[in-house]
């Protein structure tokens, strides 16, 4: 004789849990790690010393065991949506670094040539064309 | 009374435009090179007609390129 046994996958991930159960039309209420489902008698997702949501029902026949798989193959999907949302947040904020370190290069660049301009006598006039930079270094000598 | 007139761009990449007029000879590139400082190693330099009239004025074009170019 041999066995197969399939765990459900772990939810780890509480929002993509919640947005699941919305999903599934299964109305709940939090308690810090708790979702107690509501209209069903003593039960609850809480999250175990592992990390998972873990489902704890009074009956067996609880509706939401039986939806479970239903509520698994939706917390995949936004688990995964999710993923994809952190990624591009992630490269958003590297874009945004990158440009700013531009922006502080070309700034620096304009400080510099003032500062010296002005140390060497110019009068110095400074006009933006978009994001272009005129400087315009001007001395009189007699 | 004369006029020294350097005129500068700097472009969003940080790439360097400079011009001069009413520097004479070689002191108009003694002059950006003390104005721009560290950018001039880099930079490509096009002399003009004028940089070679000694007596009456100089002007140079310069570029540098900027950031990551």
């Amino acid at each position: 004789m041999s066995a197969v046994v399939q765990t459900l996958t772990p939810f780890i991930e509480k929002s993509c849990l919640l947005k699941a159960l919305q999903y599934m039309e299964i109305r709940f209420s939090e308690q810090r790690d708790k979702i107690l489902i509501q209209g069903e008698t003593d039960t609850y997702f809480d999250r175990e010393l592992s990390g998972k949501f873990k489902l704890t029902c009074y009956f067996y026949t609880s509706s939401v065991v039986t939806m479970l798989p239903q509520i698994e193959q939706k917390y995949i999907q936004f688990y995964k949506e999710h993923m994809k949302e952190l990624e591009e947040k992630r490269m958003e904020a590297e874009r945004a670094r990158i440009e700013n370190e531009r922006m502080a290069y070309v700034e620096k660049q304009r400080q510099e040539i003032i500062k010296k301009a002005e140390a060497k006598g110019y009068k110095v006039k400074e006009k933006r064309n978009g994001s272009e930079i005129q400087l315009v270094l001007v001395k009189h000598t007699y | 009374m004369a006029e020294k007139r350097i005129s500068i761009t700097i472009n969003e990449n940080g790439k360097i435009t400079a011009k001069t007029d009413g520097i004479k000879g070689e002191m108009c590139l003694t002059e950006l090179e003390e104005i721009l400082g560290e950018e001039i190693p880099a930079m490509s330099v096009k002399k003009t007609d004028e940089y070679y009239q000694r007596i009456n004025s100089g002007q140079k074009n310069i570029q540098k390129q900027g950031v990551g170019k």
